[in-house]
């Protein structure tokens, strides 16, 4: 072993603590522009009343302190889940070992979740939801061979469900609970698949609670057809370039991303129907 | 799932550990091997031979910073790999800028002891400012390029090129101090 090589193994004893705290993305490194998003709870409660709904909050996102978007949630408290049978029988399957079923109370993060392959606006259907992809022609599931599990589009075919507690947000002490679908459809009209996490919440939220966005290249404001805004984030990697867009819809969050730029997203908004 | 809960799963020799490893880190893991390995078949081979080994460590390991442990398993394995294939061409670039970091009047023959090399540059590092640990970490462990660590630390290629260049200097200074390469 030559001593540069020598060396070059010794720095693969580095501290844990040093090898992980050099993969952080939150941090601020200068060009990054880092978000909060912050749930307001109580103070700014009850704006309005919609039938089947009962409290509205307020969240906002702001960076150094100043508020960019503020977006409504709304607590669907008579949400009806399927039975744990009905969702076997459409081929929901545990999370870790891909047995058929639905697995429950998974140390106190999951309530209950699972994977299934079907077409995802057929599950949100059965939890009486009605999402912007639902009946939407310009979204379909990926069956193509370009989006095969083969291509690495795995996920496309692994729609997780989860209710439980929220993972994006850092205070967890409270007894907020969320139905989180995690899942893709390819738009058609661009042909691009773009990735969907919706979260609906189903509980009072007691506190204020946060969430940490991770920092992107650039960013925008625009305005969507239900009165609100949307946060689209692009980030730019090595090989790639991809945009989030944070908004909510009907009180619902929606996390949508897509390997394009902002300009791209913004047609996928189009598309789903919300601009 | 938390790194915590990841950790608990496999002490227990709960196989849903693994699945969580998987889930959550096999982009890490397949970086870190590819980084240094360059093939995507070899890069896969070790990241399965990295969780195979995680799950023979944990337990009697019980590591607090579960992502860094992960990643230098998969770093020491690939490594381990590498040295035995003596067909592969190494990192030159790597090694040669590392080649500056060791004192010029350095007695081929006398090696530090590893161990001994590990705990100074520890000791260097830790004391180093967050962006500057961050930039050599990703450069020198995660074998990212310049342009690629560059980027991660929000500068442009040129300050990080001089970064670089600056902290192998500060090394071989603190190396040399510590008489670590003495006779």
């Amino acid at each position: 072993m030559t001593k540069q090589e020598q060396l070059f193994e010794a720095i693969g004893g580095i501290d844990d603590d040093i090898a992980a705290n050099a993969l952080r993305t939150t941090e601020r490194c200068g060009r990054k522009i880092p978000f909060k998003l912050v749930l307001i709870a109580a103070a700014l409660a009850a704006v309005s009343l919609l039938v089947g709904f009962t409290v509205i909050f307020k969240n906002t996102v702001e960076q150094n302190g100043k508020k960019l978007i503020e977006f409504n949630i709304k607590i669907y408290d008579d949400l009806v889940h399927p039975s744990f049978e009905e969702l076997t029988e459409m081929g929901a399957y545990d999370l870790y070992d891909g047995t058929p079923g639905v697995q429950t109370i998974y140390r106190g993060y999951w309530n209950y979740g699972f994977y299934i392959k079907a077409d995802p606006r057929t599950v949100i259907e059965k939890y009486g939801l009605d999402l912007t992809v639902n009946n939407n022609d310009n979204f379909t599931t990926a069956n193509s061979e370009e989006y095969s599990e083969d291509q690495g589009f795995n996920w496309f075919y692994q729609m997780h469900v989860g209710f439980g507690v929220n993972e994006y947000i850092e205070n967890m002490g409270q007894n907020e609970a969320v139905l989180s679908f995690m899942f893709g459809l390819v738009d058609k009209r661009l042909d691009l698949p773009v990735s969907f996490i919706t979260w609906c919440y189903t509980e009072e939220l007691n506190v204020p609670v946060s969430y940490n966005i991770a920092n992107c290249e650039k960013y925008e404001v625009i305005d969507m057809n239900n009165g609100e805004k949307a946060l689209l984030g692009q980030y730019d990697n090595t090989d790639f370039t991809r945009t989030i867009a944070y908004f909510t819809y009907d009180g619902i969050v929606y996390n949508v991303s897509a390997i394009t730029d902002i300009d791209g997203m913004k047609e996928v908004l189009a598309d789903l129907g919300v601009l | 799932m938390d790194d915590k809960e990841i950790v608990e799963l496999l002490y227990n020799r709960d196989e849903r550990g693994v699945k969580a490893v998987r889930d959550k880190f096999s982009k890490l893991i397949m970086n870190v091997c590819r980084g240094i390995l360059r093939s995507d078949e070899e890069a896969e081979q070790c990241a399965n031979d990295t969780l195979l080994r995680l799950w023979e460590s944990i337990p009697p390991d019980r590591p607090e910073n579960l992502t860094g442990y992960i990643a230098k398993m998969a770093r020491r394995l690939t490594l381990n790999r590498l040295r035995y294939d003596t067909a592969r061409k190494r990192n030159s670039d790597l090694l040669t800028e590392l080649d500056e970091c060791i004192p010029s009047d350095c007695s081929v023959e006398r090696q530090a002891e590893l161990s001994e090399l590990t705990a100074a540059i520890n000791e260097w590092l830790s004391a180093l400012p967050g962006k500057q640990q961050r930039l050599f970490t990703l450069r020198y462990f995660y074998t990212y390029g310049v342009k690629e660590a560059a980027k991660a630390c929000g500068m442009s290629k040129t300050a990080a090129t001089t970064a670089l260049m600056r902290l192998r200097g500060s090394l071989k200074k603190y190396l040399t101090e510590r008489g670590v390469y003495n006779d």
